[in-house]
């Protein structure tokens, strides 16, 4: 189910849609477990924490066709989830899904989807996925904070038909992510791993709190297939040269 | 030697399903750490080092060598909880139980989960031999003509791949059809099975709606009881089906045989000084356990007739006899295998000439046999039968207060396991 609230937002003459999308639902246990067995995590009901940004994205992409520009140059840079609880299978989830921005950045200007998932009143979960509009460029736009890439704990092989399968499941077709031809039409010399399947596999591979924030950000794309390396340490955790990330219980 | 008592603290299972049911894309890992991560919860066992986990699958894909650590690794609990995986058909599941209690009675442990999964439905599928022969060899050829000879053996008919089958390696019979022989060899009828597996059903269900399994249970993708329990199975409605082993006159159908099925089980075993200084409560001790095996290859021994040897030795060993036991649970892979295996213990002559006793083991109550349902009812993931039975009657000897039950149950390649456990 899609519906639209026209918003109380501010567009704060942004040009960006001011809509707010919701969508209601309950997971389809086949889905999940497609899902989950693509990521690297185990079915049970309790839903991974990356989870419901697949649930979401048909309304991302319902606000990114209403944005003013296209879509084509929009690159997703970073993400930040904050669960409260893990939402369970069965749960009656409410979706929003909100467009905030522009902040300024060195390469052009960024906005967030904001998305927020609930169980009946309560807030369970938040996502904040950071896309980059490039052009326009701040050059005093505040740097990325420095990270220090932890120790190599782990090496994953990536096949080369993870975009396809991760595309099937997620429902990105991104071009850039299902063949080299398609990605190199697009300035890619291979095709490339979906970023929320980047992270996704990271959390998989780290014992998590039930309540907690964690932050990404994506570095150069990881080209299929290929081999790389991931390390965790106590806060944070790589995928060296691709994604950095920081976990915070709360 | 010095032994210990062994405590069953508790159990966990998640309800099972028929197979390609509701559980049709979980593997084993996924419903093992789902059923372990239940266990966890319900004794606060979050973060903490258990000295050992031991489980089992009976059917297990390569990729799950070591099923159980990286179910354990994938778990609440701690990463340094130590596992292994052990296998014995269906017998597996009580296996599992008995190694973890050997090792906390020899006080090599003080705390051990015993567990069992299995799915038919995530079954694994083999590459054709042939195919697997061809792969091999191209692996082993160390020149560029050698690989290209061993290349010429590809054939399309090895796309074929190998299926599990559920049958016995040597004599290809089905295990339904093998326990069709033991039924018409023991007379056994159409309607002594089918008022089993009634029974089966309602007892189950009467089990549910009392809450018993309340702490038993953890609902598992969106099911909260047993797929295959038939509250309102009637032998009435069990006669009208057709009969899927023995031909056309055979007594067996599929409302008197167990489905197959998808599920796990564990079981939470420790010292007694342990379950204390924690608080823990006792349901009930792990006595004793005993294996028996019966020739079905080339002495024409029912398949599934082995825990009719394996019981009279360990009552012996015990000094017990039935009278001394409460409640009785039978693994009810077939209604035909429990009245089988029943009319053997009060046969004089069975006692006589194939277990050497003077006289019969004797009767077993209607009334003290699997009281809260089989797996009739529950249905069999394989290894998972063996922690369902004794979480179930650990707790039912402590509802009771005190008592003595005893369990059986049979495996596939003519072997059966039995254990006594008392309050």
């Amino acid at each position: 189910m899609l519906t639209t609230l026209r918003a109380a937002l501010p567009g704060r003459g942004s040009g960006l849609p001011s809509d707010v999308l919701t969508r209601e639902l309950t997971v389809d246990a086949d889905h999940l477990a497609d899902y989950a067995h693509l990521c690297g995590f185990t079915l049970r009901d309790e839903l991974p924490p990356t989870y419901p940004h697949v649930l979401a994205f048909p309304l991302h992409m319902t606000l990114l066709a209403r944005a003013p520009f296209s879509a084509v140059g929009v690159v997703h840079i970073a993400n930040r989830i904050v669960q409260q609880r893990p939402l369970l299978l069965g749960e009656p989830l409410s979706l929003t899904a909100r467009v905030e921005g522009f902040e300024p950045h060195r390469r052009g200007r960024t906005f967030d989807f904001v998305t927020e998932a609930r169980v009946r009143d309560e807030l369970v979960w938040q996502g904040f996925s950071t896309n980059l509009k490039r052009g326009g460029g701040d050059e005093s736009a505040p740097k990325p904070p420095a990270f220090e890439e932890p120790p190599v704990t782990a090496q994953w092989r990536v096949a080369d038909d993870l975009g396809r399968r991760y595309a099937s499941v997620s429902g990105d077709h991104n071009p850039i992510h299902l063949h080299a031809l398609s990605a190199k039409a697009l300035g890619f010399p291979r095709a490339i791993a979906h970023g929320m399947w980047t992270k996704a596999r990271c959390l998989a591979s780290l014992r998590l709190p039930d309540a907690f924030a964690v932050e990404v950000r994506f570095k150069q794309p990881i080209l299929l297939p290929s081999k790389v390396s991931f390390g965790e340490a106590e806060d944070r955790f790589a995928v060296h040269g691709h994604l950095e990330g920081e976990l915070t219980p709360i | 030697m010095n032994t210990r008592r062994v405590a069953i603290v508790g159990g966990n299972r998640i309800p099972f399903a028929r197979a390609n049911g509701p559980y049709a894309h979980a593997s084993d890992q996924d419903m093992l750490t789902a059923t372990l991560d239940g266990l966890v919860e319900r004794f606060g066992l979050e973060g903490e080092r258990v000295d050992e986990v031991v489980a089992g699958a009976v059917l297990k894909h390569a990729r799950d060598r070591d099923l159980t650590r990286e179910a354990v690794l994938g778990s609440k609990l701690a990463p340094e909880t130590a596992a292994y995986d052990i296998q014995q058909a269906c017998g597996t599941g009580l296996e599992t139980v008995i190694a973890v209690a050997n090792k906390i009675a020899l006080g090599q442990i003080d705390v051990g989960i015993a567990g069992g999964v299995d799915t038919a439905s995530d079954a694994p599928i083999a590459v054709n031999e042939d195919l697997r022969q061809v792969l091999l060899d191209l692996n082993r050829a160390k020149s560029l003509p050698s690989r290209a000879r061993t290349l010429t053996r590809l054939r399309p008919g090895q796309v074929v791949p190998e299926i599990p089958r559920n049958s016995e390696p040597r004599t290809g019979l089905s295990m339904g059809e093998h326990t069709a022989v033991m039924a018409r060899d023991w007379g056994v009828t159409r309607e002594e099975q089918d008022e089993l597996a009634a029974a089966s059903h309602q007892k189950l269900a009467a089990a549910y709606d009392r809450g018993f399994f309340g702490d038993l249970l953890t609902p598992y993708l969106g099911l909260e009881r047993d797929q295959n329990l038939r509250p309102d199975s009637s032998v009435e409605k069990l006669a009208k089906l057709k009969p899927v082993f023995g031909g056309e006159d055979g007594t067996m159908t599929a409302g008197n045989s167990t489905p197959l099925s998808d599920g796990a089980s564990a079981v939470l075993l420790a010292s007694e000084a342990w379950a204390a200084a924690r608080g823990l409560p006792v349901l009930a001790y792990f006595v004793d356990a005993q294996t028996a095996a019966v020739d079905h290859v080339h002495k024409g021994e029912g398949l599934l007739m082995a825990p009719a040897y394996a019981m009279p030795r360990m009552l012996g060993r015990n000094d017990l006899a039935f009278d001394d036991f409460d409640l009785f649970e039978i693994h009810e892979a077939f209604a035909a295998q429990v009245a089988a295996t029943r009319r053997a213990w009060r046969d004089p002559v069975f006692a006589r000439e194939r277990l050497g006793l003077d006289a019969p083991l004797g009767e077993i109550p209607d009334d003290r046999l699997n009281v809260n349902g089989g797996s009739l009812a529950a249905g069999h993931p394989f290894a998972a039968t063996g922690g369902r039975i004794v979480a179930a009657l650990a707790k039912a000897l402590n509802e009771k207060g005190s008592g003595r039950g005893v369990i059986s149950i049979c495996a596939a390649g003519g072997q059966g396991v039995v254990a006594i456990l008392e309050k």
